[in-house]
């Protein structure tokens, strides 16, 4: 039912946030890489589907903050590296000459503007954005919104580790402007096409920074927080500029003029807004939309889509991924013993195969926590379904079984009854009850009784996981392709500072090691090596246990060309200045 | 008279105050609507505590509505969790919720009453039990059932029939609808039919029953026998005397069950994903906002006190006995 | 004297009672408020009334559909227990067959995840049945303590217990039932919890009924002798003007019965109703609504059985309001 789907978005879009940094928004720079203007356009409106109404237009708050804007931004907003459906960020070659690291301690990356970007309303696109960009999104109460309220920022992941950001080399060989203290870049030459960011000491995943490019010569009038609430403030940076916009019902995107690169090929890009993911399909067959996205991916939406002429259908196991949570401070759970009988009691295979299999084939159960098998860096643990291990595992405990099959513990509150653990998801969801069940089922082959509770998701994620109210908890975490944001989550609890996310009560000082020096690291390849050495610890640990990614499901009219589903939060719009209505 | 209005007008006040007291306790207390962002360690501390202060959810409850109470009385209704101005969402949403809910109500009692009266006039008769079956099929199918069953059995299949989009099933109207009003009305049209359709049908249900043993209670009547009795021609008889008596009740009936039409409005606009009130209000108490519930509790109960009184004044109007009573 | 009844009973509860419930309508009786005009004879009770239970019953059994509708309630309800304990499969039971169209092994086909249809449909009918009975029995029990403390007392305690009534109207009763059920939807197992918020708004209407009849039968001269014999108020409105009454109260209740079935599968179907893994008839709905097209059984039979089983409470409620008070056949014009 839709309301699920609206909820689960929204929870989701928070989740991402905080489980990495911001998720690199991606527009596909030019095949050919060359900023040539246009030769022959396509024209036409292509219009896309959304599921979710919009709650002002900065993506970069928390108040705003949702999957379906990111879609739009993504043609209206300067984007600095761009996530390809390969899941790799590639640099945007029309709005960036150049963007390097140059020095390793501290780190310094250079980004080099191309001279002619500009914003549609002339102001030209400069370092000052940068440095504005990044006072907003550093968590520093120094700086503050207008009327000095503090920034609502959905995520300081990255920018809270930014000494300082500079700007040189105005273009035309002009001088620097001095800059204002109203403006805070006094001195740091706010009309630079060159812009040096110094970290402090280092940020590995720094290609995560710089999406979603807000004006700041906009913000510092209408305020940060809320004042982007439509088309006129949201002046773009990029291909399309907004034209109209009627609240939860249609927001319209036309070529802009002032682009300096390879214009958009569609003359206009439509988003229609729908309260309910069942819309979507009959939306699709009706000819009222030429794209879908559903948030939530059934097998009967899948089905009913399949049944539409004329479309083309792509499913793929998306980074989102399905885990269940053992919260440690459970005097049982505690135990690795009891976490490993568990773990091996589970049949992920039946799971997939009752649940998201029948949607996507190439579902399998996830082997990583920091990696999604469609990213080249995913390193598999094989974690076997073996209840008889389960068993021997219960028997080392010196648990005993009763007549009704289930195993008494010989300690602590449950002593002498049947071994019961309580399973919590979010309300409300068909696939996560069946989930429930399937498990519940399969607890009961190995002797262990699960009750089921769930709860709405206001009171799961902000209360009970938070607090640590539970015992075995289902949900699923929206990773970025960037695995630095996963530190959050198994950091020791102990650290509330910076491992916030770990509500398993997990901690361990080589995991620690491994996840601080990888967010460090020199070099990605180093930080993928430190976290996959972290993830095979948490294995041997069984600190979670990750059950299979989700699929995503796009469904498309056959005369939109160049589409290229996205499994990354930029969605599949990353790419829409190339799309074409054959 | 007027002071009877005036009178009930009053304590319909005195009883919306105490409404909104309830339904403000009763959300306030549900729980945090901010809670979500607590768990995401990225969010600075002081942006959610920042947004808190605005949305005062850390005032005592009741401070917190006295600065809903005193806002309302001056036409402020504050703004959503999201910081949007919740009168303006509130009456466009409201618009789109009267396109449905008029047309439905204004057809249905038309069809109820022609309905009554034929299944009273032949009593007993096919068309009356056609009717009348009918009418209890229609009455015990919720509303979303009918919804999904137009929807999925009569929309998509004639839709796929004749090829082209007769019925829309989404929204109120397609996207890039443009022009003039006169050539958007065909777009509104094929977006209203099913979700008006729907609506009309579960409210004409109950009042065509109504109006049927209504109008039967009347046909028997000593005044209408006399009439029959001098001699007047059947259909004089029916019209003149029989129908007036009996358009009394249902009258009465339609107004006062205005509340159960908005709440029926609700589900059909959830099923038809229309932007209307009932939908907004639904995802207000799913993100525990308390501005949008108010807003909306305010916007239905003033309806029903309204029409309630219509109902009274109509009553009174219509029937002679308690004009001197 | 006349004159509160005449504005009350006229202007604030008119002729009938439309019971307003989840978006559908529903008439609690068509009968008595219109005798208040003249009188009692509809009720003609005069003192216990033993014989005219045999007289009523006589009256329901002769109409057809009242007798269909009764054999039909009464058949899902003993189908769904004996489902319950008898049928292989039980509505939890999770199998291999996944998708099934129905066949001989599960004659309503099974879901996605293989839960046995024929199951979980007949569990969901247990399900609202046990609900429905439990508002039901709620509301007649708040609405009638309301309605005759009410009507016997009037004055200051009836008007204050009058726009009480007004208070629970004055917004759609799914409204408030919204917001209720979602601080409810945080636990899974509460069906009772469920059954508690619908019954809490769903007495208005018996309160009303009830109110209006005994403002009429206090007046009656059966209670006058109670008084001077010395009856307490209590023992009157019990023992002889409840009795009294009976036949619109009946009535609403088997009502009652069906509006809470349309409420609680109105709000399943919402998501703030019955929670998976527990079923619902309007839980299936919601679950199967997708697949209407493709994986009809999962659509239809849940719908079938949820429009049947309402049907068949309006059709025992319409012949129980036939037997308390007939309608006189009337002289074709």
């Amino acid at each position: 039912m839709g309301l699920k789907g609206l909820l689960k978005r929204s929870a989701f879009a928070a989740l991402a946030a905080g489980a990495m940094s911001v998720s690199v928004i991606a527009v596909t720079p030019g095949a050919s890489g060359a900023s040539t203007k246009a030769s022959s356009s396509s024209g036409g409106t292509a219009t896309m589907a959304l599921d979710q109404n919009l709650a002002g237009f900065n993506i970069n708050t928390s108040a705003a903050s949702e999957y379906v804007l990111q879609e739009i931004m993504n043609m209206v907003w300067p984007q600095a590296f761009i996530i390809n459906n390969k899941l790799q960020p590639v640099m945007n070659n029309q709005l960036l000459e150049s963007a390097t690291q140059t020095s390793g301690s501290p780190q310094t990356v250079v980004y080099t503007l191309n001279p002619k970007a500009v914003w549609s309303d002339g102001t030209p696109i400069t370092a000052d954005d940068f440095i504005y960009n990044w006072q907003a999104q550093s968590g520093n109460p120094a700086y503050t919104d207008v009327g000095g309220m503090p920034y609502d920022s959905a995520s300081t992941a990255g920018y809270n580790q930014i000494q300082s950001v500079v700007g040189s080399n105005p273009s035309g060989g002009a001088a620097c402007a001095p800059g204002t203290t109203a403006d805070r870049n006094v001195g740091l030459c706010p009309n630079g096409r060159t812009v040096t960011v110094t970290f402090k000491p280092s940020f590995t995943d720094w290609r995560s920074l710089y999406t979603d490019i807000v004006p700041a010569h906009i913000a510092r009038t209408v305020g940060w927080n809320t004042g982007f609430v439509g088309p006129t403030q949201t002046i773009s940076g990029s291909w399309y500029t907004i034209t109209s916009y009627n609240e939860n019902q249609s927001l319209v995107l036309t070529r802009n003029p002032t682009y300096w690169g390879t214009p958009g090929k569609l003359d206009k890009i439509v988003f229609q807004f729908f309260s309910d993911d069942t819309q979507l399909v009959p939306a699709l067959q009706n000819k009222e939309v030429n794209i879908i996205n559903p948030a939530t991916v059934n097998l009967s939406i899948v089905q009913t889509a399949n049944q539409v002429a004329g479309t083309t259908k792509f499913t793929v196991p998306g980074l989102e991924f399905e885990h269940f949570d053992f919260n440690e401070a459970d005097p049982y759970l505690a135990r690795l013993g009891i976490r490993e009988a568990i773990a091996h009691g589970v049949n992920r295979s039946a799971l997939i195969a009752r649940t998201v299999g029948e949607i996507s084939k190439g579902i399998k159960p996830l082997g990583s926590r920091m990696y999604v098998s469609t990213q080249p860096q995913y390193k598999a643990t094989t974690f076997a379904y073996s209840p008889s291990t389960s068993n021997n595992l219960l028997k080392e405990q010196g648990f005993t079984k009763g007549s009704d099959g289930y195993w008494h513990p010989n300690y602590g509150p449950q002593k002498g009854q049947d071994l019961t653990f309580t399973i919590q998801t979010t309300s409300g969801n068909s696939v996560r009850a069946q989930t429930e069940e399937l498990f519940q089922a399969q607890m009961k082959a190995i002797g262990i009784k699960i009750n089921i509770q769930n709860y709405d998701a206001q009171t799961f994620f902000g209360t009970n996981l938070v607090q640590g109210t539970y015992q075995i908890g289902e949900f699923a975490w929206v990773p970025t392709p960037f695995v630095s944001g996963n530190q959050s989550i198994y950091c020791s609890y102990t650290n509330t500072a910076k491992c916030g996310q770990n509500w398993i009560h997990f901690s361990n000082s080589e995991v620690d090691n491994l996840l601080a020096s990888g967010s460090a690291a020199p070099s990605a390849s180093q930080e993928t090596t430190d976290f996959n050495k972290a993830d095979s610890i948490l294995w041997q640990q069984m600190a979670t246990l990750p059950l299979y990614q989700k699929p995503q499901f796009w469904a498309w009219s056959n005369n939109l060309k160049g589409v290229l589903p996205n499994t990354a939060s930029v969605g599949v719009t990353w790419n829409a200045e190339n799309w074409t209505l054959g | 008279m007027l002071a009877y209005v005036i009178r009930r007008l009053l304590v319909s006040i005195v009883v919306l105050f105490f409404a909104t007291v309830f339904v403000f306790l009763l959300v306030a207390s549900s729980g945090n609507p901010l809670a979500l962002l607590k768990a995401n360690p990225h969010i600075p501390q002081s942006t959610i505590i920042a947004r808190e202060n605005l949305l005062h959810l850390n005032d005592p409850l009741w401070q917190r509505y006295w600065i809903w109470f005193s806002h309302a009385i001056r036409g402020d209704l504050g703004t959503t969790i999201s910081g949007q101005n919740v009168w303006s969402e509130a009456s466009s949403h409201l618009l789109v919720t009267l396109r449905m809910v008029i047309f439905a109500t204004l057809i249905a009692i038309v069809l109820a009453i022609t309905a009554g009266v034929v299944a009273a006039v032949r009593q007993n008769r096919l068309a009356d039990h056609t009717i009348t079956v009918t009418n209890f099929l229609l009455l015990a199918t919720p509303v979303f059932v009918i919804g999904l069953a137009l929807k999925e059995f009569v929309a998509i299949p004639i839709n796929q029939h004749v090829g082209t989009t007769l019925f829309y099933t989404d929204g109120e109207q397609s996207p890039t609808l443009s022009g003039s009003f006169i050539s958007r009305l065909p777009d509104y049209a094929e977006h209203t039919i099913l979700p008006v359709l729907t609506l009309i049908l579960v409210s004409y249900s109950a009042w065509a029953i109504y109006q049927r043993s209504s109008m039967i209670e009347t046909l028997d009547a000593d005044h209408v026998r006399l009439a029959r009795a001098k001699g007047l021609s059947p259909r004089r008889v029916l019209i003149r005397h029989v129908l007036r008596n009996a358009l009394i009740p249902v009258t009465t009936v339609v107004a006062l069950d205005f509340a159960a039409v908005l709440g029926g409005a609700i589900i059909t606009e959830i099923v038809f994903g229309w932007q209307g009130l009932g939908q907004w209000y639904l995802s207000g108490v799913t993100d525990l906002d308390t501005n949008v519930m108010l807003a909306y509790l305010l916007i239905t109960a003033t309806f029903v006190i309204l029409f309630n009184l219509l109902a009274d004044i109509l009553y009174a109007f219509l029937d002679p006995r308690i004009r001197y009573g | 004297m006349a004159e509160p009844i005449a504005e009350e009973n006229f202007i604030a509860t008119p002729t009938s009672i439309a019971t307003e419930e989840a978006g559908s309508h529903m008439l609690a009786t068509a009968a008595p408020g219109l005798e208040l005009a003249q009188p009692l004879d509809a009720h003609g009770l005069a003192g216990e009334g033993k014989s005219q239970l045999r007289i009523v019953i006589g009256r329901f059994f002769d109409q057809r559909l009242a007798i269909v509708g009764l054999c039909v309630f009464i058949g899902l309800g003993v189908a769904a227990v004996l489902v319950g304990h008898f049928w292989q499969y039980s509505y939890t039971d999770i199998t291999n067959d996944l998708n099934v169209p129905p066949s001989w092994g599960h004659p309503f086909g099974t879901n996605a995840i293989g839960n046995d249809m024929f199951a979980q449909v007949m569990r969901g009918v247990e399900k609202d049945i046990q609900i429905a009975l439990t508002v039901a029995a709620m509301a007649t029990l708040i609405g009638v303590t309301v309605g005759a403390i009410a009507g016997f007392y009037r004055g200051w305690v009836d008007s204050l217990l009058m726009r009480f009534v007004d208070l629970v109207l004055v917004v759609p009763i799914l409204a408030v039932l919204i917001v209720l059920a979602n601080k409810l939807a945080k636990e899974s197992s509460g069906w009772l919890g469920l059954a508690i918020i619908i019954g809490a708004l769903s007495w208005t209407y018996v309160a009303r009924l009830v109110r209006a009849d005994f403002l009429v039968l206090r007046e009656r001269d059966f209670v006058e002798a109670a008084k001077a014999l010395g009856a307490t108020n209590r023992r009157i409105i019990v023992k002889h003007m409840l009795p009294n009454a009976i036949g619109p109260i009946i009535v609403n209740a088997t009502l009652t019965v069906a509006l809470s079935i349309v409420l609680e599968s109105t709000l399943s179907y919402l998501g703030l109703g019955v929670q998976p893994p527990d079923v619902s008839l309007g839980l299936l709905v919601a679950q199967g609504q997708d697949s209407a097209t493709t994986e009809w059984w999962l659509f239809v039979f849940p719908v079938a059985f949820l429009v049947v089983l309402i049907l068949s409470i309006f059709l025992i409620g319409d012949g129980l309001r036939e037997a308390f008070d007939p309608k006189k056949s009337r002289v074709r014009a």
